[in-house]
C-alpha cells in the first residue's frame, strides 16, 4: 500500500486552474519532490495533501484512508491528519519558546508531561538542538529555526512529513548542509516525505523521485538520473540543470534509431537523439530543438571530422574556480560549455567543438 | 627596542604634538559644525523651550506655594489640600473607573471588528475596513454632543421613538449616567484598538496557524493558542493607548459627566481653574497627579515592547487565512452595520437633522427646515466666525510646521550619528504620555506670567499644539524614514548633491505620503482639540470646538449642530485632499 495515494485533484482560483487533475502515489519511506517554477501548482499540491487547501475534484489518501474525496464531499481537516510539515518560513510561534514549540503537536495529543519531556529532548538532540529547549523562539537563527522547524515537525513521529521548500532561506552553505542531514534523517527515520521546491539542484541531490510540473500538470516523473539524462520536453531539460537550446528544422529522422539531423536557421547541423518516451511528434521537416548540456560539449584547438564538429568563436571566458565556463559563438548560435579550468585556448579564439549525438537531446 | 630619543629631539616632538593637537581642535570643530550638527542643535533647543521648559514649570509649581517666577516657597500644601476633598478623591477613583471600563468595551469591540474584517468571509470587509476608521478621525467630543440629542432622558431621539412610537412609559436610555459614559467612550475609541489589532492579523504569517493545525490543534484552539498569543503585543498597545487617551480625555465627560456631577480629573482641573481667584497651584498638583497616572501607563507600555516585539512579525504582504462563517456571516455583517450606525449614522444624522431646524425640535417636519443656522454660523455670528478663522489659520500653519519640525527631528534620530540624537528623540517623544490638559495647564502656568505678550494671543495656542502633537508627526515622518533605505541618500550626496538638496530633492519626494498622513491628522487633531483650547484661548483667540462647547452649555442646539457639521465637514475635506495628494487607497493607511 502506498503512504499517499492521490487521484485526479483539481483546483481552480476564479478564472486560474492551479492543478489540472494530478495524480500520482508516494511510497512508503520515499522522498518525493515536487520540483517546478512558481506558480507550477507544486505547493497547491503539497497544502492539498496537509488539509490547507481543499481541492475542486479528485481524492487524497493517506496510508490508505481517504483525507478527501471529491464524490463523496468528505474533507478531513488538517489536524485530524496526523502529518508533519516544515514551511518556507518556518512558522515557529514567537510567543513560545524552542520546548514549546517542539511540543506543540504532543501538548495537543494529551500525552502525558514526563513523555513530553522525553520526546522533545531527543528530538532537539537529534535535530542538533540539544539544551536549546529554554531559549526563546524569537532568539534563533534562521538556521537554528529551520532545526526547529524540522524537529516540531517530527517529535510526533508522523507517518508522512512535508516539507514546502525548507531550505530556502538560509545561506548556500548551510543549505548544503542540511541538504545532507534531511535526506539521511528521513532515512534513519524512515518517514514518507513529500518535499516542495523550486531548485533542481535541490530535487536531483535529495530525491528518491522527482515529479516535475508546469502549468498545474505533472510533466515528467523519475529519479533524479532519468529526469536529467532522459528529459521528455523542452521545459524538462530547459528547467533541470543547464541546457544550450538551439531551434531548428528536422532534415532526417530515423524511427529506428531516433537519431534526428536538425538544422538550425543560422546553418548549425546538430545530430541528437530522441529520448524515450519523448513527448510530441518527430518528423522530418519539422520544428524542433536540439538540447545540449555544457558539460557535453568538448573544445578542441584543431578541426576534427563526424557529426557535430562545429567552428566557433570564444566570446566569454569565465573562471570558476573548479572550472570554466565559455561562451561560444557558433554559427551565430551562443552557446556556453563548461571545460577544465586548465583548458588551453588559441590566442584568436578559434576552436572547435564536437558533442556525442547520443548525448544531445531533440525535443519537439 | 629603539634608542631613546635625546632630550632636544623630544621637546620637538612634543612641539609638534601640540601643534598637531591644535589642528585636530580646530578640524574638529569644523567636522561638528556640519548642517545637521546645526539643526540638530536648534531643534534641542526648541525642543527645551516647548517641551520640558512649561512641563519643568508645572512640576516645580505643583511643590510651591505660588507659580514658579513669582515670590514663593515650597510646600506639600497644594497636594494635601488637593486629597482632602472628598470631590478630588472622587474625580480620581471614577478617572480610573470610567476610563478603565472604556478600555474594557473599546477592546471587545476593536477586537471583534478587526477579526470580522481581516479573517473571516463576512460580506462589506472593504467598506468596513474604511467606516471603522472614519470615527477615529471624528471629534468624540462632538459625538458625545450628539449623543445626548439621541439619548438625553427627556428629549433624546431614539427615547422618543420607546415612548411615542412604541408606547414605552419612561425613556429606556438615558445618557448621563456612567454606562452613557463609558459608551461613547469606547465608541470613539474603538477604533484605535481596531487599526493596531487589524494590522498585526493581517501582517501575522498564517503559517504559524497552519503549522498550529497540522500539528494538531483544531481552529478554535489554533484561535485561542496562536492566533491572539501572537497578537496580545498590538492587543495590549492598544488597550494602554485607549486607557491613555480616555483618562485624559475632557470633551466626553465635560458634555456627559458635569451634568450628571460625575467628575473626573480633567473636568476638576477646568472647573477648578474657572473660581475667581483660580487656584492655579491645585490646578497644577491634579494636573501632576494625572501625569503619575499616564506616566505609569507610558512605562508598563515601554517595558512591554521592549519584551515582546513580535507583534509584526514581518512586513511581508501576507494572504491571512479566511474562515469561513457560514450563515454567520450576516450576524457579524449586523454587528458590523450596527457600530458604523452608532458611531457615525446615528450622531451625525441627529446633528444634520437638528442644524436644520429653526429651534431644537424632534418632530420630523421637512417644510420647516432652513440654512437659516448655517449663514448665521457661518457668515452673522463674530464669535463663530473668528472660531472658524482662527481654527483654519491655526490648521493649516501648525500642521505645517509640525510636520517639518518633525520630519527634522526624526531625520536627526535615525539617520545621524550625533549624540544628542538620543535626548532629541525622548523629548519628542514626551508629550505623547502628557494628557492634553496637564500640557495646557502647564502652558498656562509657562507663559501667563511671561513679560512677552503669547499667552492671550493665537500664538500660545499654535505654541501649544505644535508641543503637543509633535509626537505625532515624529511618528508620521519616522515610520515613512525607516521605509527608505539610507543608501538612496548616500547616492545623492556621492552623486554630488548637498544635505539640504538631498533632503529637497530625494527625501521629501519620497516621503510625500508620510508628510501628507501627518499632515491630516495633525490638521484634525488641531481642528478638533478642546482639551488643549479650552484653558488657553482668550475671546481674541478662540477656536471652533470652544464656541462649540459654549453653545452646548447655554443649549443653543441648531446652531451648535450646524456649525459641529461645519467642523466634521473641514475635516473629510482635509482628509479627502490628503488622500488625494498621497495616492491613498484607503483610510486604513492613514492611521
Amino acid at each position: 500500500m502506498d503512504a499517499i495515494t492521490i487521484s485526479g485533484i483539481s483546483k481552480r482560483y476564479g478564472d486560474v486552474t492551479a492543478l489540472h487533475e494530478v495524480s500520482f502515489a508516494v511510497g512508503r519511506g520515499e522522498l518525493v519532490t515536487l520540483l517546478g517554477p512558481s506558480g507550477c501548482g507544486k505547493t497547491t499540491t503539497l497544502r492539498a495533501i496537509a488539509g490547507l487547501e481543499k481541492p475542486d475534484g479528485g481524492r487524497i489518501a493517506i496510508e490508505g484512508r481517504d483525507v478527501f474525496s471529491a464524490a463523496d464531499g468528505s474533507f478531513m481537516p488538517p489536524e485530524k491528519r496526523g502529518l508533519g510539515m516544515v514551511f518556507q518560513s518556518y512558522a515557529i510561534w514567537p510567543h513560545m519558546t524552542v520546548f514549546q514549540n517542539v511540543a506543540y503537536g504532543l501538548v495537543a495529543r494529551r500525552v502525558p508531561a514526563a513523555e513530553i519531556r522525553r520526546r522533545v529532548e531527543a528530538t532537539l538532540a537529534m535535530v542538533g538542538l540539544a539544551g536549546f529547549g529554554e531559549r526563546p523562539a524569537t532568539r534563533l537563527s534562521g538556521g537554528q529555526q529551520q532545526r526547529v522547524a524540522l524537529a516540531r515537525s517530527l517529535v510526533g513521529e508522523p507517518r508522512v512529513l512535508l516539507l514546502d521548500e525548507p531550505l530556502s532561506n538560509l545561506d548556500a552553505k548551510l543549505r548544503e548542509r542540511m541538504r545532507i542531514e534531511l535526506k539521511q534523517l528521513q532515512k534513519r527515520l524512515g518517514v514518507t516525505a513529500v518535499y516542495v521546491t523550486h531548485d533542481q539542484a535541490e530535487a536531483l541531490a535529495l530525491s528518491d523521485r522527482i515529479i516535475v510540473m508546469d502549468g498545474g500538470r505533472i510533466v515528467q516523473q523519475g529519479d533524479g538520473k532519468e529526469i536529467y539524462r532522459n528529459p521528455r520536453s523542452r521545459f524538462v531539460v530547459d528547467f533541470v540543470g543547464n541546457a544550450n537550446l538551439v531551434d531548428g528544422i528536422v532534415a532526417d529522422f530515423d524511427d529506428a534509431t531516433r537519431r534526428v539531423r536538425l538544422v538550425s536557421e543560422g546553418g548549425l547541423e546538430v545530430q541528437g537523439t530522441v529520448p524515450q518516451g519523448a513527448d510530441g511528434k518527430i518528423g522530418a521537416g519539422k520544428r524542433a530543438t536540439a538540447a545540449l548540456r555544457p558539460e557535453d560539449i568538448r573544445v578542441s584547438l584543431d578541426a576534427r571530422l563526424g557529426a557535430n564538429v562545429w567552428e566557433a568563436k570564444v566570446t566569454s571566458d569565465l573562471f570558476l574556480g573548479n572550472a570554466r565556463e565559455l561562451l561560444l559563438d557558433a554559427h551565430g548560435h551562443v552557446l556556453k560549455v563548461q571545460v577544465a579550468s586548465e583548458q588551453p585556448l588559441p590566442p584568436d579564439g578559434k576552436v572547435w567543438l564536437t558533442a556525442e549525438p547520443a548525448a544531445i537531446h531533440i525535443l519537439a | 627596542m629603539s634608542a631613546p630619543e635625546p632630550v632636544w629631539l623630544a621637546d620637538l616632538s612634543s612641539d609638534r604634538t601640540r601643534l598637531a593637537s591644535g589642528r585636530r581642535l580646530g578640524n574638529r570643530l569644523r567636522q561638528a559644525l556640519t548642517v545637521e550638527a546645526i539643526v540638530c542643535a536648534v531643534a534641542a533647543v526648541l525642543l527645551v523651550w516647548l517641551v520640558l521648559y512649561p512641563l519643568l514649570v508645572l512640576l516645580v509649581g505643583s511643590v510651591r506655594t505660588d507659580l514658579p517666577m513669582r515670590p514663593g516657597v515650597l510646600t506639600l500644601a497644594n497636594f494635601i489640600a488637593l486629597f482632602a476633598d472628598p470631590v478630588n478623591r472622587a474625580a480620581m477613583v471614577n478617572t480610573v473607573v470610567s476610563s478603565a471600563l472604556a478600555t474594557l468595551v473599546a477592546l471587545v469591540i476593536g477586537v471583534a471588528l478587526a477579526w470580522m474584517t481581516s479573517r473571516t468571509d463576512m460580506p462589506g470587509r472593504r467598506f468596513f475596513d474604511n467606516a471603522f476608521v472614519i470615527p477615529y478621525y471624528l471629534s468624540p467630543f462632538i459625538g458625545a454632543i450628539a449623543w445626548t440629542l439621541l439619548a438625553n432622558p427627556r428629549i433624546g431621539f431614539i427615547n422618543n421613538v420607546f415612548t411615542e412610537l412604541l408606547g414605552f412609559n419612561e425613556a429606556p436610555l438615558d445618557i448621563y449616567s456612567v454606562t452613557g459614559l463609558v459608551f461613547v467612550l469606547a465608541l470613539y475609541y474603538s477604533p484605535i484598538v481596531f487599526l493596531f489589532v487589524a494590522g498585526a492579523l493581517r501582517s501575522m504569517d498564517p503559517a504559524l496557524e497552519e503549522a498550529s493545525r497540522i500539528h494538531g490543534v483544531g481552529p478554535l484552539g489554533t484561535t485561542l493558542r496562536v492566533t491572539l498569543p501572537v497578537v496580545s503585543p498590538a492587543i495590549t498597545s492598544s488597550a494602554l493607548l485607549v486607557f491613555l487617551n480616555a483618562a485624559g480625555q475632557f470633551g466626553i465627560p465635560a458634555v456627559i459627566g458635569i451634568p450628571m456631577h460625575y467628575e473626573v480629573i480633567t473636568t476638576r482641573i477646568w472647573v477648578g481653574l474657572g473660581y475667581f481667584p483660580p487656584k492655579y497651584t491645585e490646578a497644577a498638583a491634579f494636573a501632576v497627579v494625572l501625569l503619575a497616572v499616564s506616566t505609569v501607563i507610558v512605562l508598563i507600555q515601554h517595558r512591554m515592547l521592549a519584551n515582546r516585539s513580535y507583534a509584526t512579525v514581518t512586513g511581508k504582504g501576507f494572504r491571512p487565512a479566511i474562515t469561513p462563517l457560514g450563515r454567520l456571516r450576516w450576524l457579524t455583517f449586523a454587528l458590523c452595520v450596527a457600530y458604523v450606525l452608532l458611531s457615525i449614522v446615528l450622531p451625525y444624522g441627529a446633528l444634520a437633522f437638528t442644524s436644520f431646524q429653526p429651534y431644537l425640535s424632534f418632530a420630523f417636519d421637512p417644510a420647516s427646515w432652513t440654512l437659516t443656522k448655517y449663514a448665521e454660523v457661518l457668515f452673522d455670528n463674530p464669535q463663530t466666525l473668528r472660531a472658524t478663522t482662527n481654527s483654519l489659520i491655526l490648521g493649516i500653519a501648525g500642521a505645517t510646521i509640525t510636520v517639518f519640525f518633525a520630519l527634522i527631528v526624526s531625520y536627526v534620530v535615525q539617520r545621524t550619528r550625533l549624540r544628542a540624537r538620543r535626548l532629541l528623540d525622548y523629548m519628542a517623544t514626551l508629550p505623547a504620555g502628557v494628557p492634553a490638559v496637564v500640557f495646557a495647564v502647564a502652558l498656562l502656568w509657562s507663559y501667563i506670567f511671561l513679560p512677552v505678550p503669547i499667552y492671550g494671543t493665537i500664538w500660545m495656542l499654535l505654541i501649544a499644539y505644535i508641543a503637543h502633537y509633535i509626537p505625532f508627526g515624529v511618528r508620521a515622518t519616522s515610520a515613512g524614514l525607516a521605509q527608505i533605505g539610507p543608501e538612496l541618500e548616500e547616492s545623492s550626496r556621492l552623486h554630488g548633491e548637498t544635505w539640504l538638496g538631498t533632503m529637497r530633492r530625494v527625501v521629501v519626494p519620497l516621503l510625500r505620503p508620510a508628510l501628507a498622513v501627518g499632515w491630516i491628522l495633525l490638521f484634525v487633531e488641531f481642528i478638533r482639540s478642546l482639551s488643549l483650547s479650552i484653558l488657553l484661548y482668550t475671546p481674541e483667540s478662540v477656536v471652533m470646538p470652544v464656541v462649540i462647547y459654549d453653545l452646548y452649555e447655554t443649549g443653543a442646539y441648531p446652531a451648535l449642530a450646524a456649525f459641529s457639521t461645519v467642523q466634521t465637514a473641514m475635516i473629510f475635506v482635509a482628509i479627502w485632499v490628503a488622500k488625494k495628494v498621497a495616492r491613498l487607497d484607503s483610510f486604513m493607511q492613514l492611521k
